[in-house]
């Protein structure tokens, strides 16, 4: 076990729109170590984007932080503090987004965007042109190709690797990276993976890889969170997910996933989205689940360790582990 | 000989600026004859019909509409506007007085409007739905709801008449003191130049009022279009990767955000100045302004028809103007457009 390095307990989130309220994301933890890989994957609406922002500070307006506390490096601070935790960004924590493209300023050019990030750090002017020419080769790239560029001068591949080397100029520990590579094209985004796996032993980073496509995430991380409208239902370490997937939605990806060249992507299934009411707290999964008995709508299912990792499901409930 | 592409730009807008200009000319000297009122009628309302064909035949006004349009056109062309039967001077002389009251009037006005209205949507963008955006958009319903020409009777009667805090709305500059040598034509800045801050401080006294008046009109649509815009830019990817980098909520808000939205801001820039130019006629008449707004409702009412034609295509040429400095700005403000711009 390396030394832990982030951690969400207990997150919930709720949106209120038109008077009525929805959670969208449940009673959620987290934890990833230092310079891991961590997957989360669920289907597109299970409440990955949204947990990972409210983690960092960043929960859009409007949704509302009901519980939870989020720990980075030594500090603790609870999740309704999305102000002190904004102060973890550029101080150990870094983000990257799915569309690179809109993510970097239109009105700066390349080179500009990861200067800005340095002058936040305070490195002081003339250390400042070595430094980027550093982070544009870190990531690939050449500036004296590029730096003069501006976003839309360059492809999405690029960016994403522009944008990188803006998320890498505040060294961080550890970077979110949310689905960064379902805007760009296979060859790409394998390119893109494998080097972002090679600067993350480099710098001994961790990376919370988000994901919606469960082979990708094999490949690459040893960690694993399966997400499912908005609740966490089988966590740990991936290995031990992938050889006794313990949780029926868990045990449905895995045998979907056909081979790990294909890509395969989580499409959501019919009655997916969550249709229930908010206020009674239940396994999201019965609607769709085999094994559904009632205990499975009475409450939260329980989280039972089982390998090297854990379920939340009424089904393991009273087996030891 | 290659010119630079945004060069290029530039002339062919000129070009087609020109083209809608020589369109205008048509329009308002067809407007300046169609007034209802005949010019020698409503100067000489006591002479004889001999007398009065004479002087028609003498002024040019028997010969058909195109002839007169033709023979006006090319004395446009030598520079020749005309001479206003009203004051007797060339009407190049005349404006050439009264566009720096005007301009001054304007840029005061359209100052005031900006400082107040863009901070104004700002703030309210970022307080979406707080008690400051309801405050705001209550402020702006206020605003425009109060016609220009009331509220320029009600403040001269309650800041002149009732406590004396601004002087008498007479103008520019009150008699008692020596107008600075010309240079800018502004007489804020020229006292100032001169040396004489004590006039540059009555002159901006009697400006601000006029200007508070006239600005007012655009801090409304000004305020409305930044908060949309800003709320709009605010949800961009790249005002959420900017924060996430840790940028200062400063660099983020007011350096991408507001630069994202300062396109739309711009246009309606573009826009209210053309209003501005339709209410400073309103404001220079309430507070005795010598601008061209106040010489062109004279020249109207009066059928002076050489001044008003010049004045509808002085006001056109600047509309046009405007929308040109408005079209290149966008290449300034994005990087996008320039790049489209030079193609
Ligand atoms: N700003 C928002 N306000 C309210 N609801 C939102 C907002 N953003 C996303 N949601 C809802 O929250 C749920 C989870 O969204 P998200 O975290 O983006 O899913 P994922 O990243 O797993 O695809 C979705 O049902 C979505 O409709
Ligand atoms: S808790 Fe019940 S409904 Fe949920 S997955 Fe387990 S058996 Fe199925
Ligand atoms: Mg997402």
């Amino acid at each position: 076990m390396g030394e832990k390095l982030f951690e969400i307990q207990n997150l919930s989130i709720d949106t209120r729109r038109g008077g009525v309220t929805r959670r969208i994301v449940e009673n959620m933890n987290l934890a990833v170590e230092r310079g891991q890989i961590y997957g989360l994957v669920g289907e597109s609406g299970s409440g990955k984007s949204i947990s990972m922002m409210a983690s960092v500070g960043l929960a859009a307006p409007g949704l509302l932080v009901r519980s939870g506390e989020v720990g980075f490096g030594g500090r603790r601070l609870p999740a309704s503090d999305q102000k002190g935790l904004r102060g973890n960004l550029s101080h150990g924590v870094s983000l990257l987004f799915q569309n690179a493209k809109g993510a970097l300023s239109p009105f700066l050019t390349t080179g500009r965007q990861v200067e800005r990030v340095l002058a936040q750090r305070k490195v002081p002017k003339p250390a400042r042109p070595k430094e980027i020419t550093e982070l544009f080769r870190l990531v690939g790239l050449n500036f004296a190709d590029l730096g003069e560029k501006y976003p839309h001068q360059i492809s999405g591949g690029q960016a994403q690797r522009v944008a990188m080397a803006c998320a890498m100029a505040s060294n961080p520990a550890l970077l979110i990276a949310d689905e960064p590579t379902t805007a760009l094209d296979v060859t790409t985004e394998r390119e893109l993976l494998r080097f972002l796996t090679r600067i993350c032993r480099e710098r001994d980073m961790a990376i919370v890889l988000i994901a919606h496509n469960l082979s990708l995430v094999s490949e690459y991380c040893s960690g694993l969170s399966i997400m499912h409208a908005g609740q966490v239902v089988e966590e740990g370490a991936l290995r031990s997910i992938f050889a006794t997937p313990l949780h029926p939605y868990t045990k449905g990806l895995i045998a979907a996933v056909p081979d790990v060249d294909e890509p395969h992507e989580l499409v959501p299934l019919e009655g997916s989205v969550w249709g229930g009411r908010n206020d009674i707290v239940r396994c999201r999964f019965s609607h769709r689940c085999p094994h559904v008995r009632a205990r499975c709508e009475a409450g939260l299912p329980p989280a039972i360790a089982r390998g090297g990792h854990q379920v939340h499901c009424v089904l393991y409930e009273g087996e030891a582990a | 000989m290659r010119l630079p592409p945004i060069l290029v730009y530039v002339l062919r807008r000129l070009a087609i600026g020109l083209v809608v200009l020589f369109g205008i000319s048509a329009v308002a000297f067809s407007m300046a004859y169609l007034l209802p009122s005949d010019p020698v009628t409503s100067r000489y309302p006591d002479i004889t019909n001999e007398q009065r064909a004479e002087m028609r035949r003498q002024m040019g006004l028997d010969q058909p509409l195109v002839v007169q349009y033709a023979r006006y056109m090319e004395s446009v062309f030598r520079g020749e506007f005309g001479r206003s039967f009203g004051t007797g001077n060339s009407v190049v002389q005349d404006l050439a007085q009264r566009i720096p009251a005007t301009l001054e009037l304007a840029s005061f006005g359209i100052a005031f409007g900006v400082l107040v209205g863009i901070p104004l949507g700002l703030v309210a963008a970022v307080r979406r739905g707080k008690p400051t955006d309801h405050l705001v958009r209550v402020v702006n319903i206020a605003i425009q709801s109060v016609p220009a020409f009331w509220l320029g009777v009600v403040l001269i009667f309650l800041l002149y008449f009732q406590w004396r805090l601004v002087p008498s709305p007479i103008g520019r500059l009150s008699p008692m003191f020596i107008s600075p040598p010309p240079v800018t034509g502004f007489l804020t800045i020229d006292a100032l130049l001169a040396g004489k801050p004590d006039i540059a401080f009555a002159a901006l006294r009697q400006l601000m009022l006029p200007a508070l008046v006239l600005g007012l009109g655009v801090v409304s649509p000004l305020a409305r279009i930044t908060r949309s815009a800003m709320g709009e830019s605010l949800g961009e990817d790249y005002v959420t990767f900017g924060r996430a980098l840790g940028l200062r909520p400063r660099q983020v808000v007011l350096g991408d955000a507001f630069r994202g939205a300062l396109v739309p801001i711009v246009t309606t820039l573009g826009f209210v100045v053309a209003n501005v130019l339709a209410g400073a006629a309103i404001v220079e008449t309430v507070f005795a302004w010598p601008g061209i707004g106040r010489y062109a409702v004279t020249a109207i009412t009066t059928s002076d028809m050489a001044p008003v034609s010049t004045c509808i295509l002085l006001i056109a040429s600047s509309v046009a103007v405007t929308n040109l400095i408005v079209d290149l700005s966008y290449a300034l403000i994005d990087p996008r457009i320039r790049h489209e711009y030079a193609r």
